[in-house]
């Protein structure tokens, strides 16, 4: 229903230029002033600032406003800012609409009076939006005060550990027999040198005794459910095939065993059984059977650990387990892998047995440091940074800088220093980044202690005997360098460990173009995910050392404690609800629901709130106008429509954005202040299955000659019910004379602005090629809308 | 390598638009470098000559227009693209050689002996015309003394000359028709 008194407030935001040196805000004010149901508009430096928010409540306490508009940055950034705005001056915090002026408009644009013009077309859809907005309540619910992190390497640890600290029952689930990560395989740390498994195996065993700990290791999450503060998790345990509360880790099996296997744990340099403990802190210490190399697994026979097995331990018949855990909150911390070096053949990785990885440096330097073809002791060492990072041909390594290179190759040439008597350390960098506390300082001592540096990257390494040449440029002098060497060191580049996409993907967060996962803000949300009630830590976040991850742990651990400690958690009113008189029971929403939130029973068709994800898929699905979706309604989404197209500037293309991931993605275009053409206009809903050909009929009617639609590929609303919803549509346009190709659809990740981009290019040539919508097919939609 | 003229490089006398201008030329990617020096060190062409890759980059991205241009040096590359195939920023170093080349070329700083191969292709539509040698190894293998190209055909040479001339490349490499 219309909202005929409905008193709107309109703040327009400079932002300090970011939108005034683009929008003329002074215009688009003067514009809003004479829109229907605006009793004021004002523009401001900083409408988000104490007096920008203070402007706001004066008009609603003093001038009488109960619709605000604010025009200024993206909804997710502020949106909440306003709401609490309007909650202090006593309006309810749903009488607020935002135009997005600055990433979807300022940002993108360079013409100032085309920017303008498009700013006041957002700004007239959010006032007319505005005045049909309805007030809403959130609900409350309890939260689960369990946590679950996952991955047990240093950053999972020390979370597992400040959180079991705070009182929190945790589960760490880890998918390696024994938890301690990459940490407990290196020798040292820098730049205090601290020997790295005394500090870590104390941890270690803190984590496997602390009462509010249980360890769940060789164990994957396979699927997860449910709502932030209640995740119901599904934990598949592969089996030991050893008894753990028996094995007494006394070796005896693993002596015995016939098979031998390169150990993962000393990166493949030594051999361990297929019965085995990774190392000899592991935390469990349990022994672990190898099925893909045990003689009884590949073969049917052997068992002869059993035989000797004096505590009975070995268990053949163990069972892979699936064990349930409900959660308020889940940590996701499942660390990096190293780039695999034989992708830069130039380097000759796996062509002579002296050339090898940091990471089997470290091994080398515990086994006792050897020369892995003859075991004999290396002199001349050249440690070869930047191995696959900071590589813009993607195809051969990964853009970023690998974060720990630098500082772990002085480490190693000290260490070796340190070993050898006449070691000579050689460091062939690209550039020195010591940029840590106590780093620089490390790395003058390399410098005092004789540790030769070449700033030039290696272009080759060749095996020549027992020797290794490596080639460089001494960049400084403009020279070709060249030497033999004993043993050649690659700082390989980092990866997140290949896990984690599989994860996110289970979790419902996102990762990054450069497949890390993804922080909720860079700087203000660095350990939050995409998704409320989960969190994430450590290198699956991006590459850091041991004192940068065990920081972000502890800080991982504090936001998970004020999100869990809390005790609750608001549900969003954004939930769709039956008219009930309107409702003939059909069940068409109910097919059409992709959560299960709408049932049948015998007092007639509801939805259940708290299942309810708000996409308002089944709104366009009802064929009797008998189900809405609050705060999105069919009032208010046709009254923005309406406001957007009215100006008619022409050609006019509206992009409806599904979901928080494409409509981010979109703002993500205008952060990196990409540009596309102001003739675009963006209207966000929760779905494009919101969506329906009411609406997609109304934006042509009122002046657009253009339709978008842009989904996140996380979406509820699945590319098959999008290709099928599309594909219906185009049928219908057909029907009342517009072309099909003037709708286009696509899927997007919150990184792939790029595609976002591409579509707007595609209709934007395909629209000067068809023309604008003739008025006469306009008015007939309009006739044939209004008979309807 | 040419020494500069003097000590300072004086910002004001730089050429501020060469790096664009190269990258335009086809040598795209000229601004990610790093200058790493894996070009220089995987250089063949440089591990016997003056050709030094990562500085003559440096250079260009500095804006010395002039003394990259007539550099000689610049014609010592053998395009052999190892450097193109190592380099980790995707900087594509023979491209921006490439380019540089056609700029230089353009500006008059074209080396007699790449003019000298450039005037054979126009003489005899060959970089490389069939010598007595030649003629007689085809006849002693059962071939004809002259092979069906446009050592044979006037008209196919025509053609050629015709094209060097529309394409402005014989006046490029300042050829003179006799």
């Amino acid at each position: 229903m219309a909202q005929e008194k409905a008193r709107v407030g309109v703040y327009i935001c400079h932002c300090g230029g970011n939108i005034s040196d683009t929008v003329d805000v002074e215009k688009v004010k003067e514009a809003a002033a004479k829109f229907k149901g605006v009793e004021v508009a004002e523009t401001y430096e900083y409408v988000c600032s104490d007096p920008g928010q203070e402007m706001i409540m004066e008009g609603i306490k003093e001038r009488g406003l109960d619709r605000i508009v604010v025009a200024s940055c993206s909804p997710r950034m502020h949106l909440e800012t306003f709401r609490q705005t309007l909650k202090s001056a006593g309006l309810n915090a749903y009488f607020l609409d935002m135009a997005n002026i600055r990433e979807q408009c300022s940002w993108v644009h360079d013409d100032k009076e085309a920017a303008t013009a498009k700013a006041i077309d957002l700004v007239r859809g959010a006032v007319e939006r505005a005045r049909y907005l309805i007030s809403l309540e959130p609900k409350s619910m309890p939260v689960k005060q369990d946590i679950l992190v996952i991955g047990g390497g240093i950053a999972g640890i020390i979370a597992s550990l400040e959180l079991a600290d705070k009182g929190y029952q945790v589960y760490l689930v880890e998918r390696s027999p024994s938890i301690g990560g990459h940490m407990a395989q290196l020798s040292k740390t820098f730049p205090t040198l601290d020997c790295s498994q005394c500090i870590l195996t104390p941890k270690m065993v803190s984590a496997g005794q602390h009462p509010n700990i249980k360890i769940i290791s060789m164990a994957e999450p396979a699927a997860v459910e449910g709502t932030p503060g209640n995740y119901r998790v599904l934990i598949t345990q592969r089996p030991r095939f050893v008894d753990a509360s028996k094995c007494t880790a006394c070796d005896e099996c693993a002596k015995k065993c016939p098979v031998k296997v390169p150990s993962e744990f000393e990166a493949e340099l030594m051999e361990r059984k297929a019965i085995y403990s990774p190392f000899k802190q592991a935390v469990p210490r349990a022994y672990v059977i190898d099925t893909e190399h045990c003689l009884y697994f590949t073969k049917g026979v052997c068992k002869i650990c059993e035989k000797f097995c004096p505590a009975h331990a070995v268990d053949f018949d163990q069972k892979e387990k699936t064990i349930e855990l409900d959660v308020g909150a889940i940590v996701a911390c499942t660390g990096f892998e190293q780039l695999d070096p034989r992708r830069l053949e130039e380097f000759s990785y796996g062509l002579h047995p002296d050339i090898v990885t940091n990471l089997q440096f470290e091994r080398l330097m515990l086994q006792g440091i050897h020369k892995p073809s003859n075991g004999k002791m290396p002199k001349k060492v050249a440690y070869i940074l930047c191995v696959g990072s900071r590589m813009m041909n993607t195809d051969r390594g990964v853009e970023y800088c690998c974060k720990i290179g630098c500082m772990a190759a002085i480490k190693h040439a000290m260490l070796f220093q340190k070993a050898v008597p006449d070691a000579e350390p050689w460091i062939f960098y690209t550039d020195i980044r010591a940029d840590g506390k106590g780093y620089e300082e490390f790395y003058a001592t390399a410098q005092d202690h004789g540790v030769r540096f070449v700033r030039g990257r290696v272009a080759e390494v060749i095996p020549n005997g027992e020797k290794l040449l490596v080639r460089a440029e001494d960049t400084l002098l403009g020279s070709n360098i060249e030497g033999e060497f004993d043993l050649v060191v690659l700082s390989t580049g980092i990866l997140p460990h290949p896990t984690s996409y599989e994860l996110a993907r289970k979790l419902g967060i996102q990762v990054g173009s450069d497949g890390f996962l993804l922080e909720r803000h860079y700087k203000l949300r660095p350990v939050d995910s995409q998704r409320d009630g989960v969190f994430i830590s450590g290198c699956a976040v991006s590459p850091k050392d041991v004192r940068e991850t065990t920081l972000e742990s502890m800080a991982t651990a504090s936001r998970v404690a004020t999100f869990v400690g809390k005790g609750e958690i608001s549900i969003s009113p954004e939930v769709a609800y039956i008219i009930q008189d309107r409702c003939n029971t059909c069940g068409e929403c109910i097919e059409a629901c992709p959560v299960a939130a709408i049932e049948k029973s015998p007092n007639g068709v509801t939805v259940n709130p708290i299942s309810c994800v708000g996409c308002g898929i089944c709104v366009p699905t009802c064929p009797l106008e008998a189900i809405n979706l609050n705060h999105c309604t069919e009032a208010q989404l046709m009254a923005q429509i309406r406001g957007l197209c009215e100006s008619r500037n022409s050609p006019k293309i509206v992009a409806f954005i599904g979901g928080d991931t494409a409509y981010g993605s979109a703002d993500l275009a205008g952060q990196t202040r990409e540009s596309y053409s102001p003739n675009i206009e963006i209207i966000g809903v929760p779905s494009v299955g919101r969506v329906g050909l009411k609406h997609v009929l109304q934006a042509f009617a009122d002046g657009a000659d253009g339709v978008i639609f842009v989904e996140g590929d996380d979406s509820v609303f699945t590319e098959e019910k999008m290709r099928g919803h599309v594909i219906q549509l185009k049928k219908e346009l057909s029907k009342y004379g517009i072309k099909s190709l003037r709708l286009l659809s696509i899927r997007t990740t919150l990184p792939q602005y790029n595609k976002i981009l591409n579509v707007f290019r595609t209709l934007n040539e395909r629209i000067s090629k068809l023309g604008s919508v003739s008025e006469d097919a306009r008015s007939k939609i309009m006739e044939q809308l209004a008979t309807a | 390598m040419a020494e500069p003229k003097n000590n300072v490089i004086r910002l004001d006398e730089l050429d501020m638009g060469f790096a664009e201008a190269v990258a335009k030329a086809g040598g795209e990617k000229i601004n990610l470098c790093i200058q790493c020096g894996t070009c220089t060190a995987s250089c063949p062409s440089g591990r016997r000559t003056a050709f030094r890759t990562r500085q003559l980059i440096r250079r260009a991205l500095l804006g010395l227009r002039e003394e990259v241009l007539s550099d000689k040096d610049l014609w010592l590359c053998t395009t052999c693209y190892a450097c193109l195939e190592r380099c980790p920023r995707g900087v594509d170093p023979t491209d921006v050689i490439l380019a540089l080349r056609t700029m230089a070329a353009k500006a008059g700083h074209m080396l007699d002996r790449h003019k000298m191969v450039s005037g054979f292709v126009i003489k005899y539509g060959h970089a490389v015309p069939i010598n007595e040698e030649n003629r007689k190894l085809r006849v002693s293998l059962g071939l004809s003394e002259v092979p069906p190209t446009t050592h044979k055909s006037k008209k196919a040479l025509n053609e050629v000359q015709e094209i060097t001339k529309k394409t402005g490349f014989a006046k490029l490499v300042c050829f003179e028709w006799k």
